[in-house]
């Protein structure tokens, strides 16, 4: 059962659909991040063989590249899904100039913040979702990295060039 | 007491659409707003309820209007103010959550004088309807000021005549209304004071019972104050079929 989250947004505004466009993006944000993550790193593991004969072996020192440079760009979709929850207020103030002017209703409210919550409240939980999305993705995508890396073939800092992970 | 001292609006380009208002409105009066298309009226009303910035000073009880105090005003605009997907119940319950002094009572009484659906989202009722609605709303915040900007346009004679009944019937002596329109002589029984802008200037203030004493009608005092020429249709036909 969906909890009752109308508070959060204007009035009227039809957030569960906001929400399952919101969760359904990020649910592909997140396929993607998969995807563009697990390729890259499959060719890096790759990487880590030659053929002697028939025989595929390790390459005794080879490393893959750091997890961040594997995982760069996987972030996209969930950066994009971002972009758009920052744009919702903007749509959300405009609601109250379509079909009347309830902007004169609420912003004549005795609460003075109620009108800013709704339009801000809705995408900030949005975006606590991306964030929340985008760290599950991290984890995943290393532990995958982790633990499907052979042993000893990890790069001595697996978390060298951070800030790519952000790209 | 509502108060307006030396209230000034301009708009971009500098068109002054308010300039140096007084005005005070006391409890329990109900007052008729008049001017012509662009003298200032609707500014008037948005600018008491800070919907837009302005000079000088507009007090509630010798107190600024703040959010302490806005529910004290409420408002009623041809542009209407509620929000067309959702239905008169919903509203209700938001306007009970926002307002503490919402009249249950009143809502309920004028929804069935005016037979609207409860149910059903306001953007599914008539022209009509969604004006009564809008006004509905405003009667039943538990305001003490009551601001209407031509809540009316678009409703049908009797409609309207409905509702100046209701009104006088229903209001309590405290509650007072300022109330803008063009239909000046349809009003005159129901207000009790007329104020006048032209041009974003007081140009006249009359109570009612004034107006009785000197034997004049609204509109004579009206079309006086703005010195109305009678025969300007008849020069410019004249003018007109002249040149033809």
């Amino acid at each position: 059962m969906t909890p009752d989250l109308s508070p959060l947004y204007p009035l009227g505004w039809p957030w569960q659909k906001e929400l399952q466009y919101t969760g359904a993006a990020l649910g592909l944000s997140a396929i993607y991040a998969f995807f563009r993550f697990v390729f890259p790193f499959q060719a890096a593991v790759n990487q880590l063989y030659e053929l002697r004969g028939r025989e595929r072996v390790l390459i005794p020192g080879e490393t893959v590249p750091p997890f961040p440079q594997v995982f760069a760009g996987a972030l996209a979709g969930v950066w994009l899904v971002a972009l758009c929850l920052l744009l919702m207020p903007v749509f959300h103030h405009r609601w109250h100039w379509w079909g009347s002017r309830s902007i004169y209703l609420m912003r004549r409210l005795p609460r003075r913040w109620e009108f800013c919550r709704r339009c801000v409240a809705g995408p900030a939980l949005g975006l606590a979702g991306t964030v929340l999305c985008a760290l599950l993705m991290v984890t995943l995508c290393f532990l995958w990295y982790w633990f499907l890396t052979p042993a000893g073939h990890l790069p001595p800092d697996v978390w060298a060039g951070i800030g790519g992970i952000l790209c | 007491m509502l108060t307006l001292h030396q209230v000034k609006k301009s708009y971009w380009g500098g068109n002054r659409a308010l300039d140096s208002v007084n005005l005070s409105i006391g409890p329990g009066e109900i007052v008729g707003l008049f001017g012509e298309n662009g003298a200032g009226k609707t500014t008037l009303m948005k600018c008491i309820l800070g919907l837009l910035r302005y000079g000088g000073v507009i007090t509630l009880d010798d107190q600024p209007i703040t959010t302490k105090n806005i529910a004290r005003l409420s408002f009623a605009t041809c542009e209407h103010s509620y929000f067309p997907a959702l239905t008169a119940a919903s509203h209700r319950a938001f306007y009970r959550d926002m307002f503490p002094n919402f009249r249950e009572k009143r809502f309920a009484a004028l929804m069935e004088f005016f037979e609207l659906a409860m149910h059903k989202p306001i953007r599914s009722f008539s022209t009509g309807q969604k004006n009564q609605f809008e006004v509905i709303l405003a009667l039943s915040q538990g305001a003490d000021y009551i601001l209407m900007d031509e809540p009316f346009a678009g409703n049908d004679i009797f409609n309207r005549e409905d509702f100046y009944k209701v009104l006088l019937g229903i209001l309590e002596p405290h509650e007072t209304i300022l109330l803008s329109t063009h239909l000046l002589e349809e009003v005159q029984h129901f207000i009790g004071r007329a104020v006048l802008l032209h041009k974003g200037q007081v140009a006249g203030d009359i109570t009612t019972s004034q107006l009785e004493d000197e034997g004049r009608t609204l509109m004579e005092f009206v079309k006086e104050t703005y010195r109305y020429q009678a025969d300007r249709v008849s020069q410019a036909l004249d003018k007109l079929t002249g040149e033809e």
